[in-house]
């Protein structure tokens, strides 16, 4: 039997679904259970909102799985759908948080953005410190920019701009910035820790 | 795109074969992009996702795919209210009886026999008497 034949895509497993397969339905969360957790959670930094805004996704998907068409773009789809959870969840809060917003530096050109030096500021830290490093760093970035650096680790970049919007080059400027940025943190972190 | 702006590409594995060879090239000499490499390197290493937990799966698939229906909720009590009906209905509406006991009924006629049997045989004297 071969195996590669029994996993099938995302767009397939829609179909299956919308023709009343139920197993479909949780091979998609199960798919996608920890990246869309992730995403969700690094947007609104709380966990009890995540787990609500995690479940009103697919629940979306659960009711609306009819309205998707299968062209090859279902994880957009999903993340897209993810984003303006949050987006609506922030608007009904009063919270004034935007991930349209521009990065205060606007949109730089990209040479700027690169290491300024070559200063190995993560290669001496051990696998916990340097988990706690990057997860602090990554609550001081703006939520965009924070939205890139997660998006990041689960879509090619051309994903990440269907998904969010915005036009290829700019989502490589915002990550650019974005990993600058934490960069500038953990340096700064690392010197302070010195002078102490 | 100059060289140094592939850099998130690269590490992305997104550049065509062409484009890839020619930024390696391109990294050989320029220590901005070996620094940058590896500097995403260990932050993705950071970047370790937490796991979604499994009770909110489990919560997730209770009201979706694993959904009960209305009625299933209140199996139990529709069980025990369909049992009280049942109950109700044979009390209400099928005849009593008295429960049969044999012993008692021996025990009555062992009793009272003598006199039924001789106010019996009284009177069948009086009517031959009479006739």
């Amino acid at each position: 039997m071969d195996i590669q034949k029994d996993i099938q895509n995302d767009d397939e497993l829609v179909v299956s679904f919308c023709k009343g397969n139920n197993q479909a339905f949780e091979e998609l969360v199960l798919r996608y259970k920890n990246s869309l957790y992730q995403y969700i959670l690094s947007l609104v930094k709380n966990e009890s909102i995540a787990e609500d805004l995690f479940q009103d996704v697919f629940i979306s998907l659960f009711k609306h799985a009819g309205t998707y068409k299968p062209e090859g773009k279902f994880k957009a789809w999903l993340f897209l759908t993810a984003r303006n959870k949050v987006l609506n969840y922030w608007r009904d809060s009063k919270n004034a948080t935007s991930l349209d917003q521009t990065d205060e530096d606007g949109n730089a050109y990209l040479q700027e953005t690169l290491a300024d030096d070559s200063r190995p500021v993560l290669e001496e830290l051990s696998w916990q410190e340097l988990q706690e490093t990057v997860r602090q760093a990554l609550e001081k970035l703006s939520p965009r920019q924070r939205e890139m650096m997660y998006l990041r680790q689960f879509m090619s970049f051309q994903e990440i701009a269907d998904t969010v919007g915005r036009p290829l080059g700019t989502v490589l400027a915002d990550c650019h910035r974005a990993v600058k940025k934490i960069r500038q943190l953990i340096a700064q972190d690392t010197a302070q820790e010195e002078i102490v | 795109m100059k060289p140094c702006e592939q850099v998130l590409l690269y590490a992305q594995g997104e550049l065509n074969p062409a484009e890839k060879t020619a930024f390696e090239g391109h990294l050989k000499t320029c220590a901005a992009c070996q620094a940058e490499l590896k500097f995403l390197a260990k932050l993705d290493e950071g970047l370790t996702p937490p796991a979604a937990p499994q009770r909110v799966i489990d919560k997730l698939l209770a009201r979706t795919t694993r959904k009960k229906p209305f009625w299933a909720r209140f199996k139990w009590e529709l069980a025990g209210l369909t049992a009280a009906a049942c109950a109700a209905f044979v009390w209400t509406f099928l005849p009593s009886q008295e429960p049969f006991n044999a012993h008692e009924l021996v025990a009555y006629m062992n009793a009272s026999s003598d006199d039924e049997y001789s106010s019996f045989a009284q009177e069948l004297n009086d009517m031959e008497d009479y006739f």
